[in-house]
Parts: C-alpha cells; structure tokens; sequence
C-alpha cells in the first residue's frame, strides 16, 4: 500500500474509533445520569409543591416518555448539534455551554501556561541537578502540587491575597472578556495541581534522556552543557510531556468543577457541578459529551501527527 | 319626654345589635387583615451606589418569569424584577402592593381586586386588568393545577378591576394569591409576554432571558446560574429605591461567602453558619441577623406500631425532655436559634405559639422506666435532615444519655425527599420511606399559613403525612367545609396541639438562617429583616448603602 492511502485508512479507522467512543460515551452518560434518580423530586423540596406539580414537571421534561424514546431525542439532538433544554435553566444547553466555554477557555489556557511555567524548568533543574538542592525543591513542589487539593489552595490564595491582603478579588471574573486581576487565583489554583505532574513527568523524562547515548556523545565532543541541555536533550524529552500537556489543557477547560465553584467563576465545570447537583439531565449529558469529544478529538489528533512524523506506527496498524 | 327616653333606650338596643352584628360579621365575610402598603412620597431621590449579595445557591434564570416559578429561593430574583397584587410587607402577612383594594364576597366565591392607578411596567407599559387576569389565567408554576382547578372564570371589570369567580367557596385564595405558596399574584406585562414567541415554552425561555415587571428594579443583564444585575426603577410606585445598582451573586461555598464580605465584595451574605458564623460576629467591621427561618423537628415513623417504644407517649415525652435546646443552638449557631415548641415557624398565621420545650433528664428516665424501658433501648436508625449531621450527632448523644442508642442514617437531599414522599402504608405501620424503627428529623417551610402544614404533614395522605390520626383527619374535613375564617383557624391549632401535646413531633428550635452584613450597608441589619415568612433582606427598595460608601 501506497504510502498516502495507507496514511488515508489509518486516518478513517482513527476517526470510525472515534466515533464509536463518542457512540458508547452517550450511552454512558444517558444510563448514569438517569441511575442518580428523578429530578423532579428534587422540586419536592420547594415547600408546599404538590403531586400534581411534579407530574407537569415530568411531563414538561419529557421524562414519563420511555427511556428508549428519551434516549433517541439525545442522540437526534446531538446530531444536530444540541443537547435539548437545560431543566433549571429553562434554556437551550448549547447556548449555555458556549457562554461559557471562552470563560473556561480563558481560564484553562492560563492555568495550563502557569503548570507549565512551574512544572517544566523546576523539572528540567531538577534532572540536571539530579540529588541536589535544587531537585529537593522540585520533588517538594512536585509532591505539594499532586497531595494538596485544589480547593484548599483555592481558600488559602482567598485567605492571603483576598481577605487579608485585599489585593485580588475573590468573586467571578469580572465584567470584562479580560480582567487579569481575577484571573490570577484561580488560575493558581487550577495550574498548581497539574504543574506537580507536569514537572514529575518532565524530570523523569530529562533523566531519561540525559542518560542515552547520544547526549553522552554531544557531552564527548565537546558540545557546550547548555547546548546539550536545551538542544538534545530538551527536544527529546519534550514528546511525552507534550502529550500529557494536551490531556491537561482539555481537562482544565472541561474539569476546572472546583476552582470554578470556589471563584465562582462562569465555567463549563461549575456548570457540570450544577447539572450535577439538580440532575439536570441535558446539561450534564452536554458537557459531558462536549468535554469527551475534545478529549477524542485530541487523540486523534496526536494519532495522525504521530502517524505521520513516525512510519512505523501507521505500518503496525 | 317618655318618648325621647324609649327613642333613646330603643337607639341603644340598635347599637347593641349592631354591635353584635359587627363582632359576627367580620368572622365570616371578611377576609385576612391587609395592610395598607408604607408609601415615600418623595420621588426626588436619585439612586445611587451598588450592592452586591452573595447567595447561597445558584441563580437559574426560571426564577426571573414568575409564571413558571416554583417558588422558594426563586424570590431574590423576582421581588427585585416583579410586584405582587398583595404581598407580605414590614410586619405584615398580608400588605396591598400593585393592588389599592382587595375583597372577598361574603360567600366565598368572588374575589375583586383593584389596581392602584399610574402603576407602570419596566418598559412603560401601564399595569392593567387585563395582565392581572393574564398572570392568573397563563400562570404555570407551582400550586396552578390547584388554583385553576378551583377558578371558573376571570372577569375583567374595567382597566383597573379584576374579579375572580371561584367554583365553590374558596376562603383560602389569598392565602395562594397573596404568598409565595404560588407566583399566580405577581403581574407580567401580557403584551410583552406574548410577543416573546408562539407557545408557552418559547415565551417562558425568552422570558427569562430578558424579563419585564412592574418591581423595583429592572433587569440588565445575567450570567444564567451566576449573577444577576438590576438597576432601580425610579417609577415604582411605592418609592424611588435607594440604590442604584443590584447584584445577586450565586457562592455556593460559604468560606468564599464570608471571605466576599470581609473583601467588601458582597454586602450581604445568606446563610453564614458554624465556625465562619463565630468569624463574623467577633469581626467588628461585620454585622449579622439571626433571620429565623423555621423549627427542626423530630419524628417518629413506627409510632402507631404497637410493639413500637415510640407507641408510648410516655417515650415520646422522654425524648423531648432530653433535649437540651439552648445547648444545642448555643452549640449549633452561637446561641442565635430559638429554642421553639412548635414545628410551624411562629409567624406563620395560624401557628401555635410555644416557647422551647423543658429539659429534665431525670424525668426523662423516670418517665422511660415507667414504660418498661428502665435500661433504654436501641434503634435502628437516626435519621438527620440532609446536611445537618452536626447536629444530628448532639441529638443522637443526649439521647443516650436516657439510653435510646441510635446509628446515624445520612442521606443525599434528593433521597431524602424521595423517601418522605412515599409516605404511609395503605396496610399495617410505619413509613414506606423510612422502615424499621427510627427518629426522623425534619424541617419545612411552607408558605402561606399554618394550616398549609396541616395539610401537607398531619392530614392523611397530605404530600409528606407522617400522622394518619382520624382526630386530625375529622379536624381538616371540618376545616375544609367552615365559612367561619375563626373556626378555621381554631381547627388548625387544635390539631396542632394534638401532635405537640402528645409528642407526635417533638420541636428542636427555630434555625437561624444567619445574615451576614458588609460595613457599607447603611442602618441596622434588622431594618432589612422585616418582612414575615421570608429570609430574604428588604424589601429591594428599602436597601440602602451608606453615604459615601
């Protein structure tokens, strides 16, 4: 098989995976959310509602129809790009989500720069300055951002910079599209706990590659430290940092649920913790399905480029 | 002089009469007191300065239309946008609002209402019969099925008059029309309404999006879930507000509620409890109100069982003398709840008015001895309210001091309600939501009167019955046939005694649903606590921020 066509399958067969993925997460997602019970009961709670009601709260979410009947109207839905009524919001659950994706865009963007700014130069001083000072910072820091949660962070930087300090602002993200000032915190809060891996990751893979042949070679001719740092054995390490760092980028748009609550900050992820938390079927169907079709997007992506930059992968298929 | 003296003595016969006639009169063709609404002449004031509120829960946008509304939390939003016919004003059930009039005919089947004149929506529209009969008529929210079921027709009398033709006497109406048991009082703008889209559905999600009314404040914009912002209406009828700019702001975590007051972020926050409530009192430049909201009570589900201990009222009393409330509230919210000896909140009309019930361990076990339970017993389980663990686990150890052992049953919110909805077996005894042998806990806010309580919880078969007692069922048929609004109210107490007398529910104390109050906000935080069988700060137009701040 010609070089190109064979690239053409190996491409087709990703996306068919891909498809199916998506096929078998809204089966998923439709059986769990509906396994959490009838949200309709949870108007049982405002006080004086009565039976009647909560049948014409049924009946208005569609919900008295058959699971197979409900389940049909998701998938047509989704096939035309919507996800169906949010039951709190009383709105159209795609316009909800893409008000507020540029908000965790924003968010996730900034804390993925601020993990990558802590996690990959304290990992590349820590592998270069293996069983030094400098690693015993890099392996604390490491360890503090994977064991201390995010909401406690999130408290902390309230508690100093917020209440004691008065310098940021601790509520949502301001009026503006780009308000800094609010910005900083939470996006902290949300890059600290992925810099601890970032930074695990990219010390365990410099060590890695400062340890091959090749930079020995580069460090046997003579070839300035800096040179064989940042040249070889920088760009090496990189791929497999990269690749997490794609992983970590859809997460922190997607999964942000408590940063996002404690800063009240207009996310998709406070929106999946309140679909959530009122069952709200279509919200947490939609963002659930939005946040898996960016994940299998990303892999697919990385399939092709792999795919491409390496003959071997697409041959083995 | 003969004559003038039987004229005279024949006068005073009539007065007496009259007299009498006026004492008999009131009890049966009038209706619930209203109050005349307090209104500021000066239309002068410019609005100045914005407030923030830090709320509890997320905002949905459904609570800006109040023709979906299903009540509850959904009044932060819509008493700032919306304006009732009647509504609860300071220190008063009842208070005339867009309407100036209200009557019901003697027999009960005619309700008129009049509008106040020059009342004007946010976007200039004039307020009229007409949208009143629509709000009512189009209403789709909570208790409408009930409200429309009752209604045969609307009439609109002229542009300012409305009258309500009810299909068989019906002297509760405004007890829905009036409170927040239903949204069918708070008037929309029909015109706009219905420009909004072809069916009811489109209309309530545009609605929302963008909502007209006739309150306080007129909506700008929202981030539907997060914030709200209003801004004042300076023709509402009732006064100019004070502030210019509102913000409800939905923080769900109660440490970033605290940190937006002390940050000057938010100037009131709802719902400050356990140790950020102590943080707030001991900062000097906070504020805070107790905002009682409703009692927490005890429950016993296997009670009519009789191999049940709880069988035995002799047990039942043991259990609430053993309860040391002011220790529990001093524990619990810093000594702000009440201790209290009733489960119906105390403003509620119609509510029994008992102070704390009395801790006596000694008589407790006495009292447990007596009843053959010298040593206690164990339960299954104690079941706590949702998310009142805390002081479910207080409960639970002084109620092993009279030696009842207990585990503690947690349950999601949701479950919860699931559970409490399945109500009693139609054979034999017990609960169908909570089997085996249990102390239930409980707490409920439902608004309108006290008899709204015995409908839902003493009634059989009411939504959430946990008594099944023929006294009580014999009480509220009684109730549901009286004309007489004094009998009426006489049969909800007795049959409240009935359950508190013999210990069918046992009482905790009133929770305090505390306010936090920023250093901006001008006045007492008690100025904005005044409106009975709401929690909520205001009324929105009475807020006002110190000068200069």
């Amino acid at each position: 098989m010609e070089g190109g066509a064979a690239v053409r399958q190996f491409i087709l067969q990703r996306l068919g995976y891909s498809i199916i993925t998506l096929w078998l997460l809204t089966v998923i997602v439709f059986t769990i959310v509906r396994c959490t019970g009838d949200p309709a009961l949870l108007m049982s709670d405002y006080p004086g509602i009565r039976p009647e009601d909560l049948a014409a709260l049924r009946t208005q979410w569609g919900l008295d129809e058959p699971y197979i009947t409900q389940y049909g109207r998701f998938i047509s839905n989704v096939v035309r790009g919507e996800f169906g009524k949010s039951f709190q919001f009383n709105m159209s659950v795609r316009d909800i989500y893409f008000k507020r994706l540029p908000n965790s865009l924003q968010l996730g963007v900034a804390g993925f720069l601020i993990s990558m700014v802590i996690g990959i130069p304290l990992g590349i001083m820590s592998a270069v300055r293996v069983n030094t000072w400098w690693d015993s910072v890099g392996k604390l820091v490491a360890l503090l951002g994977l064991s201390i949660p995010g909401f406690f962070v999130a408290l902390v930087l309230i508690l100093i910079f917020g209440v004691s300090l008065g310098w940021l602002p601790v509520l949502g993200k301001g009026q503006q599209f780009w308000e800094p000032r609010f910005l900083i915190m939470p996006a902290f809060a949300l890059g600290w706990y992925f810099a601890g891996s970032m930074l695990r990751l990219t010390r365990s893979s410099m060590l890695e590659v400062l340890g091959s042949e090749f930079v020995k070679l580069a460090r046997f001719k003579g070839t300035p430290e800096w040179v064989v740092i940042a040249k070889h054995a920088f760009r090496n390490a990189m791929l497999p940092v990269l690749t997490l760092a794609g992983l970590q980028l859809v997460l922190m748009i997607n999964v942000a649920v408590v940063v996002e609550v404690i800063f009240s900050w207009p996310g998709v992820g406070r929106l999946l913790m309140e679909g959530l938390l009122s069952r709200d079927f279509p919200v947490v169907q939609g963002v659930v399905l939005m946040a898996g079709a960016m994940i299998v997007m990303v892999n697919l992506l990385v399939d092709i480029l792999y795919a491409y930059v390496d003959p071997r992968i697409r041959l083995a298929r | 002089m003969m004559r003038y003296r039987l004229l005279r003595s024949l006068m005073l016969v009539l007065l007496l009469l009259l007299c009498l006639l006026w004492r008999a009169v009131p009890a049966t063709a009038t209706t619930f007191p209203i109050a005349d609404a307090v209104i500021d002449s000066d239309r002068t004031r410019v609005p100045e300065g914005k407030l923030t509120i830090a709320v509890h829960v997320s905002l949905s946008p459904k609570w800006l239309n109040p023709q979906d509304n299903p009540g509850g939390m959904a009044y932060e939003m819509l008493w700032k946008v919306h304006d009732n016919v009647i509504k609860a004003g300071e220190g008063h059930v009842y208070s005339y609002a867009l309407a100036e009039f209200y009557d019901m005919s003697p027999d009960f089947t005619v309700a008129t209402v009049r509008l106040r004149q020059g009342l004007k929506f946010h976007n200039g529209d004039p307020v009229t019969a007409e949208d009143v009969a629509f709000s009512y008529e189009n209403y789709h929210g909570i208790n409408a099925a009930f409200l429309h079921a009752k209604t045969a027709r609307v009439e609109r009398v002229d542009n300012r008059t409305v009258q309500f033709h009810f299909k068989e006497p019906f002297p509760d109406f405004l007890l829905y029309y009036g409170t927040t048991a239903s949204a069918a009082g708070v008037i929309i703008p029909k015109n706009y309404y219905l420009s909004l889209g072809s069916n009811t559905q489109e209309r309530d999600e545009k609605f929302a999006q963008a909502p007209v009314g006739a309150g306080p404040y007129k909506f700008v914009r929202q981030e539907p879930g997060i914030e709200v912002e209003y801004t004042a209406f300076t023709d509402y009828w009732r006064k100019v507000p004070y502030v210019k700019t509102v913000v409800s702001r939905g923080v769900r975590e109660l440490p970033v509620r605290v940190a937006a007051l002390k940050s000057g972020e938010a100037d009131f926050a709802y719902f400050v409890t356990g140790e950020l409530l102590q943080s707030v009192i001991n900062d000097p430049q906070l504020r805070y109100h107790p905002n009682l909201s409703a009692p927490f009570w005890l429950m016993f589900p296997d009670m009519d069982d009789p191999k049940s201990p709880f069988h035995d009222i002799r047990v039942r009393k043991a259990v609430s003398l053993a309860l040391d409330r002011q220790y529990l509230a001093d524990q619990e919210t810093a000594g702000l709840a009440v201790p209290w000896g009733n489960f119906i909140p105390p403003e509620w009309p119609g509510a029994v008015q008992r102070p704390g019930g009395e801790f006596d361990l000694k008589e407790a076990k006495r009292l447990l001895a007596e009843a053959g339970y010298a040593n206690g017993f164990a339960i299954d389980w104690f079941t706590p309210f949702p998310a009142v663990e805390s002081l479910s686990l207080r409960l639970m150890e002084q109620l092993r001091e009279i030696g009842i052992k207990s585990q503690m049953n947690v349950m999601e919110r949701p479950v919860y309600m699931q559970k409490l909805l399945e109500g009693k077996p139609t054979e034999g005894y017990g609960h169908k939501g909570f089997p085996g042998r249990q102390i239930l806990m409980s707490i409920s806010v439902i608004p309108g009167d006290a008899s709204l309580y015995v409908d839902n919880w003493l009634r059989c078969g009411g939504t959430y019955s946990f008594v099944c007692d023929k006294r009580i069922d014999a009480l509220w048929q009684r109730y549901q046939t009286s004309r007489d609004l004094r009998e009426r109210e006489d049969l909800v107490k007795q049959a409240q005694n009935i359950v508190l007398d013999e210990y069918i529910f046992v009482p905790i104390y009133i929770n305090s649903f505390t306010l936090g109050v920023g250093p901006r906000i001008a006045g007492k935080p008690s100025d904005y606590i005044k409106t009975p069988m709401t929690v909520l700060p205001g009324p929105s137009e009475d807020l006002k921020l110190q000068s200069g701040r």
